[in-house]
């Protein structure tokens, strides 16, 4: 049993960033884990040139670049870019190149409907709200108005992606019809949830979901136990910290200071806000499948 | 576009009598030596004086260091107290542009003969060091002739006293060569090289005759200054016939490495090499460590072609995923048999960042 894996090449003296996720990579290695991971954004195109021209320039791997670069043309087979990259250093095992590209080919035979909303799901978890939300949309449109659980689902997670900027009324209409497609609870939750939050009314609520949906008095009490414990569990994040000392400030008379630790807060917030309203025209275009792009095409008028 | 400039090596060799200094110019492959016997000294500090007089050479004929693109020096005496006087007889302005690459004779002399042709290597080789009655001699040779070559290089001293031999004698010549009859049976050889001042004075007309007796003799002084100028251009711990053993003083023989897969196989993976002095032996590699946060090392004596195993456990990292820790591990000696192995954990980008923590593991080479 191998313990160790020798690295090939060398660290980048600057990382390589990949433009979905705005991870950053350094090493053969890195490049290898993240595309493994992330083979759904690989689906109708491949990696930038830019990371070939990186793993020559700054990795010193020359050779693989020579040969990536025969294999960076649409008309080529993807398989062969990837395996080609794989194999070329010590990090995975022939058995897991294998079952890296076997589930690439699954994925790439899966439906347009769960391509996409795979490709959301994963820029859900790096915080890209808003191309998301493109993507699931997509998704939406090939469901030609099907129902079920898998429209469901994609309505759920869009729900999340519209309560991350903070576009409340979509985000509860896509809640309550993530409900109606698959009847999860969940999605009943968040959109019991936002009405709280939101709306600021407990009772109200609370009447609502009980008087909408018909659910049952053990369901509610549940909501609002489970409410209540991520209520209490708000009190220790650094968020509530912050607010507390900005109330703490301005109740011991201190109120430039606690202007000035608010107005810090909000920059930070807004930092960390950003990257879910990126969005990035390019890439979501040239992701788009090919048979979806000419079916357009034919309906232009 | 700008002509491509040949490079020019140069070696120094500094010892109590004597400074060589050899310049090799890549693009006519040719050797200039110069000889300085060291009749005075400055403070009785030979090296100080040594590099004075290289100095001046370099000042009198309008040498601009900065035509050279290596400087290695080699030096008779490699004690680490010597080596540290030769740092502070450099200036620090030599030090930043060369640094300081210092080689023992022995090695000198073993780069010097394979940077020559392969007639001059691929068969014994020696080279025969007279001063102060005493005969130093190296040997290169052929140790398996099988389909892998190795080579083999060995030094050692014999007392010409104990062979009723006196430097000045009357009967030197007779006496030497009779010696030398018993010698190279015992080490058969084909080419020799005469150095030192022993053979000095036109003294050897029968032993020149037994030397030279089916053999290819040369007598020079410079012969360790163009091993260093020659290093220049390249290490010659392996080539391309197998590798090369070097039992001199101060070299190392061991190599640590460790075993990974390698295109499907398990393979050592030599992170130091042989064929330098434990001082010059220094190596690195980057790993990623796969379900375990342990590294085996594997320390193969080439020489007696043991293997021991030393397993080293990293601990407090952050719990990470397998194959998320990139470790670069860094090997030192601090002397032929011992040293000391860094590790640093270096993360995996921005997905697992390094933390920094170097681990060191020292260790200690038995056999």
């Amino acid at each position: 049993m191998r313990e160790t894996i020798v690295c090939i090449g060398q660290i980048g003296k600057k990382p390589y960033r990949f433009p979905q996720t705005e991870v950053s990579v350094s090493s053969y290695e890195e490049i290898c884990c993240y595309l493994s991971q992330h083979m759904i954004f690989y689906l109708y195109t491949l990696p930038d040139d830019d990371i070939l021209v990186y793993m020559k320039e700054e990795l010193g791997l020359e050779k693989l670049y020579r040969q990536l670069v025969k294999l960076d043309s649409p008309e080529k087979d993807q398989m062969k870019y990837f395996a080609t990259l794989f194999r070329e250093g010590n990090y995975f095992t022939e058995e897991e190149i294998r079952g890296i590209l076997d589930r690439y080919r699954a994925l790439k035979n899966e439906s347009y409907i769960k391509q996409y909303k795979k490709i959301g799901d994963m820029l859900l978890k790096y915080n890209k709200a808003t191309m998301a939300i493109q993507n699931y949309e997509e998704a939406i449109k090939h469901l030609h108005g099907e129902e079920g659980p898998e429209a469901g689902s994609i309505y759920h997670n869009r729900g999340i992606a519209y309560a991350r900027l903070f576009r409340f009324e979509d985000a509860k209409i896509d809640f309550v019809k993530a409900y109606q497609n698959n009847g999860d609870e969940t999605s009943l939750f968040h959109y019991y949830c936002l009405m709280v939050f939101h709306d600021g009314d407990l009772s109200g609520a609370t009447q609502e979901v009980k008087s909408s949906f018909h659910v049952s008095d053990l369901l509610l009490e549940s909501f609002e136990e489970k409410l209540s414990n991520m209520m209490e569990e708000q009190q220790y994040t650094d968020d509530a910290a912050r607010y507390r000392k900005i109330v703490y400030l301005n109740v011991n008379d201190r109120e430039e200071d606690a202007r000035h630790y608010f107005e810090t807060m909000v920059r930070q917030q807004q930092k960390a806000f950003r990257p879910q309203l990126e969005s990035d025209e390019k890439w979501v275009v040239t992701n788009v499948p090919v048979r979806y792009n000419m079916v357009q095409t034919e309906n232009t008028p | 576009m700008e002509a491509l400039k040949a490079r020019k090596f140069v070696g120094i060799d500094l010892s109590e009598e004597a400074v060589q200094l050899s310049i090799y110019d890549e693009g006519t492959e040719q050797m200039s030596e110069e000889y300085f016997p060291l009749t005075e000294t400055v403070d009785g500090d030979y090296l100080q004086s040594g590099m004075d007089y290289v100095y001046k050479y370099f000042e009198f004929n309008e040498l601009d260091w900065m035509d050279y693109s290596a400087v290695h020096f080699s030096l008779k005496d490699i004690s680490e107290e010597n080596r540290e006087r030769l740092k502070a007889a450099l200036t620090s302005e030599f030090v930043d542009t060369f640094g300081i690459h210092i080689i023992s004779r022995f090695r000198g002399f073993v780069e010097y003969v394979f940077h020559q042709e392969r007639v001059v290597w691929d068969r014994n080789t020696m080279l025969l060091e007279y001063q102060d009655n005493k005969l130093r001699y190296i040997v290169v040779e052929q140790i398996y002739r099988a389909k892998q070559k190795a080579y083999r290089a060995v030094t050692q001293e014999v007392d010409l006293a104990e062979y009723g031999i006196t430097e000045g004698s009357e009967t030197l010549d007779q006496d030497f060569c009779k010696m030398i009859k018993q010698f190279l049976l015992k080490n058969p050889t084909h080419i020799i090289f005469l150095t030192g001042h022993g053979f000095e004075g036109n003294w050897m007309k029968r032993t020149l005759n037994c030397l030279c007796s089916g053999r290819r003799v040369f007598l020079g002084q410079n012969i360790y200054a163009n091993g260093a100028s020659l290093l220049g251009i390249s290490n010659t711990s392996l080539i391309e016939d197998g590798m090369i053993l070097m039992q001199g003083p101060e070299m190392v023989h061991h190599t640590i490495g460790i075993v990974a897969a390698e295109g499907g196989r398990q393979k050592y993976v030599p992170i130091t090499t042989i064929g330098k002095e434990w001082f010059n032996t220094r190596g690195s590699l980057d790993v990623i460590l796969d379900k375990s946060q342990k590294i085996e090392f594997f320390y193969l004596n080439n020489k007696d072609n043991e293997t021991e195993i030393a397993s080293c456990e990293i601990s407090d990292l952050p719990h990470r995923p397998p194959k998320t820790t990139r470790i670069r591990v860094e090997v030192t000696f601090t002397s032929c048999t011992q040293g000391l192995i860094f590790l640093t954990d270096l993360g995996f980008g921005s997905m697992f960042p390094a933390t920094g923590k170097v681990t060191v593991f020292p260790f200690s080479l038995i056999s």
